[in-house]
C-alpha cells in the first residue's frame, strides 16, 4: 500500500479487497510504504526497493497495490512478468506506468467525482456561482486538475475562477482569506505538502482545521477523512468500493484462472456524499433534510471528538 | 309451450350458475374488503415507519423539529410514490402541523378530534376521520428522539372510498367474467347437448318415421357414442336388423319382382291381368298400364277364327298348374317369342283361387343355338362320310413331300458345302500358288548356284590339299537336314562372328561371317586353321554356293510338302455322297479344315490347337469337315466384327470324355444375346448383313451331327463364346442315326450377340 495504516483510506481499500476474497484461503503480507507522511523521493525509492525485495523473496501468487506511489515504485517494475498485479485507487493514467497492454497487470482507477461534489455543495449552498481551486504542488494534482478542467462544462452556471498551486502553508492561509468576498466557495485538492517556515510539511489535519476555524467560505474536497477534519462536503471515491472491485478481479485471476489482461482498467463510478454538519453550522448553513438524509453526516469536528 | 330436453337442461344449468356466481361474488367482496383494508393498513404502516425513520435520523443529528428544513419534500415523495395515499404530515403533540405534503398547511392545527385523540397515544394507532365530506383512514406513528422533548408523530391517511372503489371494481370485474363464463358455458352446453343428445335423438326419430311411413326396414342410425344415447341407437339398429330378418316389406317384394329377368304375370280369376313385372313389359313391348286390367289372352298366340285367347291360358285353365312348358307369347309388334312357361295358382285359406301366377323365360336365343347345332350336326355327319378318303389322299401327299424334303435337305447341305468350297477356292489357289512360286524361284537360283559351285570346285584344284580335304569333309555337314534359323537370329549371329573375325585380323571378315552362318558352322570350330582356310577366295566362293544350294533345296522341299498337304486336305474336304459312315480321326479332320481355311483365318485370328492325344476314332463322313468349317467361319466373322485392329483368338481343344470325343471351339468375340441363343440353329437365321450369310451354317451342322449321333451346344464364357461338338467314339455306329439330337445349352442363357 502506498500509505500507512491505521488510516481510513488505506484500511477501507484493504477491507474491500479482503471482503471480495472472503471464502478463499489467502495468506496476506501487507507492506505499507508510508509515503503520505514521508514524501521525499529518497524515501519512496527506498521503500520501493524494500517492497520489491519482499515480492522476490516471498514469491506471492498475486500482488495488490493501492494508490499511485505503489505503482510508480513497485508495480511498474513487473510489467509483463509472471506475477499478476491488481491495483486500485490510481489517479494517474495507467499508460504512465506502462500498464496498458501488459499481460499481468490490471486494476481499478480512481477518478475524483468533481461534478458530483460541486452539485452536493450547491444543494447545501444554492447561491454558489464562483469557485476557486487550491492545491499543493504534488505531482499527481496536475492530472487531477486537468480532468477537472475537462469536466467544467458539466457544472452549468458554476464557474471555476482559478486553480492555485501553492507551496507553503502561509501562502495557503493568505489565499484562503484573500478569496473571501471574491468567490463563493473553495475546492480543496492536495493539502499535504504545504511547507512551514522550516520547510517541513504541515500535517494536512492542521491545514484542514485552520481552514474550518478561519475560512468563511464553504468548501468541498474528494476525500472522506478530510470532511471529518473540517471540509464542508465531499462526494468521495469509496476506498472500500475500489478495494472490493480490485478483490473481485483478484478472485477471477486466482480462483477462476482468468488472465489479468482480460479485465479492462476502469474507475468505479459510485460515490458517497459526506457533509460536515458542524462546519455547516459554523457557516450558518442549514442543509435541507433531503440532503442530510442522502449523505453521511458528520456531526462534529474530529478534534472535538472524545 | 313444451320445452325440449336441451332448453330445459340449459335453463336449469344457467339458473344454478347464476345462483353460484351471485353467492360467490358476495362472499368474495366481503373477503376482499377485509383483506384489502389489512393490506392498506400494512402499507401505510410501512410508509409511516419510513417517514418516522427519516425524521428520527434528522433529530439524531441534534436538530430540533424547527431546525429541520424541507421535510415536506419527503412527505410529497410519499404521495408521488403511493397514489392511494391522500396525505402525509408531521404533527406535534398539540396538533400543530410541522410538515405537510401541502406546504400551505404548515403551522396549521389538526382539527379532527379522532386524530387529536390518537396523538395522545405512544403506540401506532389507526383511526377514521372526516374532513371536507370525505372519510379517511389515518395511521398515526409516534416519533421519538426529539432533542427538545416535543412529542411529534407521523400521520399518513388514505380515503375510505378507495376501498369502496376497489370493491366496486372487483364486483364489476367479477360480474363481467361471470357473464362471459356464463355465455361460454351456455354455448358449450348447447353445442354439447346438440351433438350428444338432441341430434342423435332427432336422427333416431327420423329413422323411426321412415320405418313407419315407408316400411324401410333397412333404415339404421349411426352410433357415435357409448353413452345412453349410443346404447339407444345400437338397440334401435339391432331392432331394425331383427325386423329385416323376420319381416319382408312390400317395397322389398316389389323390388324383387321388378328385378326378375323372367316374365311374371298375375291373373285374377276372371282372366284379367292384375300385375306384370318390368321384364314382361320389356319382352312383349307393352307399357304396364297397357297390360294391367286387360285379359290375359292378349299375350297369347292368335287362334284362327276365334277370339284372341292364347293356348297358354286355355291350357292353364284346363290343366291347372304346370312347369317348364315351351310355348309362344305374342309381342305387341306381332313377334312370336318362344318361352319356357310355368303356371301356379295362389289360393286363400278356404282353398279358393285368389289368382294365377305365370312366369316365363325367353328361350329365343336357346332355340336359335339349338337350330344351329342341329344344322352343324347334319354337316358333320356328311363330312364324316368322306373323311377317310381325304386322310388317305393327304397322307400320300405328305409322304411325297417328306421325300422331296429329305432330298432337298441333302441337296441343300451339298449346295452349302459347294458354296463354301467355291468361296475357299480362291484362298486355296493362293495357298498353292505361293509355294509353287517359291519352288520356281529357288529352282532358278539353284541352277545358278550349281554352276557357281562347279566353277568354284574347279578353282579349288589350286588349293592346298589340307584345305580341299577340309572342304570335302565340310560338304555333308552343310547339306545335312538341319533346321534353318530365323532371319533375325542369323543376322545377330552374323554380326557377332564379324566382330570376332575382325578382331582376329581376317581380311574378308564380312564374307567369311556370312559363309559361316549360312553353312551352320559352329563357333568353337573357328580356330586359326579354319580361319586360314576361310582367307582363301575359292573356299569362300565354294561355301557360298553350297549353302545357297542347301537353302534352295530346303525351301523347295517345304513348299512341295505344303502343296501336298493342301491337296490332301482338298481331297478329304471334297468327298461327297457317302452314305456309309467310316472311322475318322477328328484331329486330322480339324487340321485339314484349318489348312483349307488358312488363307482366311491368318489375317483375322490366331488359331491355337490343343489336340488330345490317342483320341478314339469317330464314325462320320466327309460332311464333318463342313461342321468345322461352318463353326470356324462363324467364329472368324464374329471376331472380325468385334475388333477394329489386331488378331482375334480361336482355341480348339479336343478330348475324349465318357465314350465320346468332344471338340470345343472357343473364340474371344462378345457373347451371344440371350434372346438369340435359342434361334441360332434355325434355318436361314443370321445376324450377318444381307448377302453375306445364308443362315444355314449351324442348321446344317446340327443336321450333319444328328446323322452321326453327335450333338452341338453353345455357351457364353467370361472370355467369349464356346461351341462344343460331341461325337460318339468307336465303330459301333455304322448307319446314320434317325433320332434327332436336340442341341444342348451348356450355360444358362447369357448375354452375347452375333452368330
Amino acid at each position: 500500500m502506498s500509505y500507512h495504516s491505521p488510516w481510513m483510506w488505506t484500511d477501507t481499500q484493504f477491507g474491500g479487497f479482503r471482503e471480495a476474497l472472503k471464502g478463499v484461503d489467502v495468506e496476506y503480507k501487507v507492506f505499507q510504504m508510508d509515503t503520505k507522511r514521508k514524501s521525499s523521493e529518497q524515501w519512496k525509492a527506498n521503500v520501493g526497493i524494500e517492497a520489491r525485495n519482499l515480492i522476490e523473496t516471498w514469491d506471492p501468487d498475486l500482488v495488490f497495490t493501492g494508490d499511485d506511489n505503489a505503482q510508480e515504485y513497485v508495480a511498474k517494475h513487473y510489467v509483463n512478468k509472471d506475477i499478476p498485479f491488481v491495483f486500485c485507487t490510481v489517479n494517474a493514467d495507467p499508460e504512465d506506468y506502462g500498464f496498458v497492454g501488459s499481460r499481468n497487470i490490471t486494476g481499478v482507477l480512481e477518478r475524483e467525482l468533481f461534478v458530483q461534489s460541486v452539485r452536493l455543495l450547491r444543494q447545501i449552498v444554492p447561491t454558489v456561482r464562483k469557485i476557486a481551486i487550491i492545491t499543493d504542488s504534488g505531482e499527481m494534482w496536475d492530472r487531477v486538475m486537468r480532468r477537472m478542467k475537462q469536466s467544467e462544462s458539466q457544472l452549468g452556471d458554476v464557474e471555476i475562477v482559478s486553480y492555485d498551486v501553492l507551496e507553503t502553508f502561509e501562502q495557503y492561509k493568505q489565499k484562503v482569506k484573500g478569496y473571501e468576498g471574491r468567490v463563493d466557495a473553495l475546492g480543496m485538492l492536495g493539502i499535504f505538502e504545504f511547507k512551514d517556515a522550516n520547510g517541513v510539511n504541515v500535517p494536512y489535519q492542521d491545514v484542514s482545521r485552520w481552514t474550518a476555524e478561519n475560512s468563511a467560505l464553504p468548501d468541498f474536497t474528494y476525500w472522506q477523512d478530510r470532511v471529518g477534519f473540517g471540509t464542508l462536503c465531499a462526494v468521495t471515491v469509496s476506498g472500500f468500493a475500489q478495494g472490493q472491485e480490485a478483490g473481485r478481479i483478484a478472485r477471477g485471476i486466482l480462483v477462476d484462472g482468468r488472465s489479468p489482461s482480460s479485465y479492462p482498467m476502469k474507475p468505479t463510478v459510485k460515490g458517497q456524499p459526506f457533509i460536515n454538519l458542524a462546519r455547516a453550522r459554523k457557516l450558518n448553513l442549514n442543509p435541507k433534510s433531503s440532503v442530510l438524509l442522502t449523505a453521511r453526516v458528520i456531526k462534529k469536528f474530529s478534534w472535538n471528538k472524545e | 309451450m313444451t320445452l325440449g330436453i336441451r332448453a330445459r337442461v340449459v335453463a336449469i344449468t344457467i339458473t344454478i350458475l347464476l345462483v353460484t356466481i351471485g353467492v360467490k361474488t358476495l362472499i368474495s367482496n366481503r373477503v376482499f374488503r377485509k383483506e384489502y383494508l389489512a393490506a392498506l393498513r400494512s402499507e401505510v404502516r410501512v410508509i409511516g415507519g419510513n417517514l418516522k425513520s427519516e425524521m428520527q435520523r434528522l433529530l439524531q443529528l441534534g436538530m430540533s423539529v424547527d431546525d429541520i428544513r424541507g421535510f415536506e419534500e419527503q412527505c410529497q415523495e410519499v404521495l408521488r410514490e403511493h397514489k392511494d395515499i391522500a396525505y402525509a404530515m408531521i404533527v406535534a403533540g398539540d396538533g400543530r402541523i410541522s410538515f405537510h405534503n401541502d406546504p400551505s398547511r404548515h403551522g396549521q392545527d389538526v382539527s379532527e378530534p379522532e386524530i387529536l385523540k390518537a396523538l395522545s397515544s405512544s403506540q401506532e394507532t389507526m383511526c377514521i376521520s372526516k374532513a371536507d365530506g370525505e372519510t379517511y383512514y389515518n395511521m398515526i406513528v409516534p416519533v421519538q428522539g426529539a432533542s427538545d422533548g416535543i412529542r411529534i408523530a407521523v400521520i399518513v391517511g388514505f380515503p375510505t372510498k378507495l376501498i369502496d372503489g376497489k370493491v366496486q371494481g372487483l364486483m364489476a370485474y367479477s360480474f363481467g367474467v361471470a357473464f362471459a363464463s356464463l355465455v361460454t358455458a351456455t354455448i358449450v352446453l348447447v353445442a354439447s347437448l346438440s351433438a350428444s343428445v338432441t341430434r342423435p335423438l332427432s336422427k333416431l326419430l327420423t329413422a323411426i318415421q321412415e320405418i313407419r311411413d315407408g316400411a324401410d326396414l333397412a333404415a339404421t342410425v349411426e352410433v357415435t357414442s357409448r353413452d345412453e344415447i349410443g346404447q339407444f341407437a345400437s338397440a334401435f339398429n339391432k331392432m331394425t336388423q331383427d325386423l329385416r330378418r323376420t319381416t319382408v316389406s312390400r317395397d322389398y317384394v316389389d323390388s324383387i319382382i321388378q328385378s326378375m329377368s323372367d316374365m311374371l304375370i298375375v291373373v285374377a280369376p276372371g282372366g284379367i291381368i292384375s300385375m306384370v313385372n318390368r321384364a314382361t313389359c320389356d319382352l312383349l313391348g307393352y307399357a304396364e298400364e297397357e297390360l294391367v286390367g286387360r285379359p290375359m289372352r292378349i299375350t297369347g298366340e292368335a287362334q284362327k277364327g276365334s277370339a284372341r285367347i292364347g293356348p297358354l291360358l286355355e291350357e292353364s285353365i284346363r290343366e291347372g298348374d304346370f312347369r317348364n312348358r315351351e310355348t309362344c307369347f305374342l309381342a305387341r309388334d306381332g313377334r312370336r317369342i318362344p318361352m319356357l312357361s310355368s303356371a301356379s295358382s295362389m289360393k286363400d285359406k278356404e282353398g279358393r283361387m285368389v289368382c294365377r301366377i305365370f312366369t316365363a323365360k325367353d328361350i329365343a336365343e336357346r332355340k336359335r343355338i339349338e337350330e344351329e347345332i342341329h344344322r352343324a350336326k347334319e354337316a358333320l355327319e356328311e363330312a364324316n362320310a368322306t373323311l377317310e378318303q381325304r386322310v388317305a389322299k393327304r397322307t400320300a401327299e405328305l409322304v411325297e413331300a417328306n421325300q422331296r424334303l429329305r432330298q432337298a435337305q441333302t441337296d441343300l447341305v451339298q449346295s452349302e458345302k459347294m458354296s463354301m468350297l467355291g468361296q475357299l477356292v480362291a484362298g486355296v489357289a493362293h495357298e498353292i500358288n505361293t509355294p509353287t512360286g517359291a519352288i520356281l524361284n529357288v529352282t532358278v537360283d539353284a541352277r545358278e548356284h550349281l554352276g557357281g559351285l562347279v566353277r568354284s570346285w574347279v578353282g579349288a584344284g589350286e588349293l592346298p590339299a589340307e584345305t580341299r580335304e577340309w572342304l570335302l569333309d565340310l560338304v555333308p555337314r552343310v547339306l545335312s537336314d538341319r533346321h534353318a534359323a530365323s532371319e533375325a537370329s542369323m543376322r545377330k549371329r552374323r554380326r557377332e562372328i564379324e566382330r570376332q573375325l575382325r578382331r582376329k585380323g581376317l581380311a574378308r571378315y564380312r564374307q567369311a561371317a556370312e559363309v559361316i552362318v549360312s553353312c551352320g558352322l559352329a563357333e568353337p570350330s573357328l580356330d586359326d586353321r579354319v580361319l586360314a582356310h576361310l582367307e582363301q577366295e575359292p573356299v569362300l566362293s565354294f561355301l557360298e554356293h553350297l549353302s545357297a544350294l542347301w537353302l534352295s533345296a530346303q525351301l523347295s522341299l517345304g513348299s512341295a510338302r505344303k502343296i501336298a498337304r493342301i491337296v490332301r486336305a482338298l481331297r478329304f474336304y471334297a468327298r461327297t455322297g457317302q452314305e456309309e459312315l467310316v472311322e475318322m480321326d477328328v484331329n486330322e479332320s480339324i487340321d485339314n479344315t484349318l489348312v483349307i481355311l488358312q488363307n482366311r483365318l491368318k489375317h483375322l485370328v490366331e488359331v491355337r490347337t490343343e489336340f488330345g492325344e490317342g483320341l478314339p476314332a469317330v464314325m462320320g463322313g466327309p460332311e464333318l469337315s463342313q461342321v468345322w468349317t461352318n463353326i470356324l467361319n462363324n467364329a472368324c466373322d464374329a471376331v472380325a466384327e468385334s475388333r477394329s485392329e489386331g488378331l482375334g483368338l480361336i482355341e480348339i481343344v479336343t478330348r475324349a470324355e465318357d465314350g465320346r470325343v468332344v471338340v470345343a471351339i472357343s473364340n474371344d468375340a462378345p457373347p451371344i444375346p440371350d434372346e438369340l441363343i435359342s434361334k441360332i440353329y434355325d434355318p436361314f437365321f443370321t445376324t450377318k448383313p444381307i448377302g453375306k450369310g445364308t443362315g444355314l451354317g449351324l442348321s446344317i451342322c446340327m443336321a450333319v451331327l444328328r446323322r452321326y449321333g453327335g450333338t452341338i451346344a453353345v455357351r457364353n464364357t467370361p472370355s467369349g463364346v464356346t461351341f462344343e461338338v460331341s461325337l460318339p467314339a468307336g465303330a459301333s455306329l455304322k448307319q446314320p442315326r434317325e433320332a434327332p439330337g436336340a442341341p444342348r445349352l451348356l450355360a444358362p442363357a447369357g448375354s452375347g450377340k452375333g452368330k
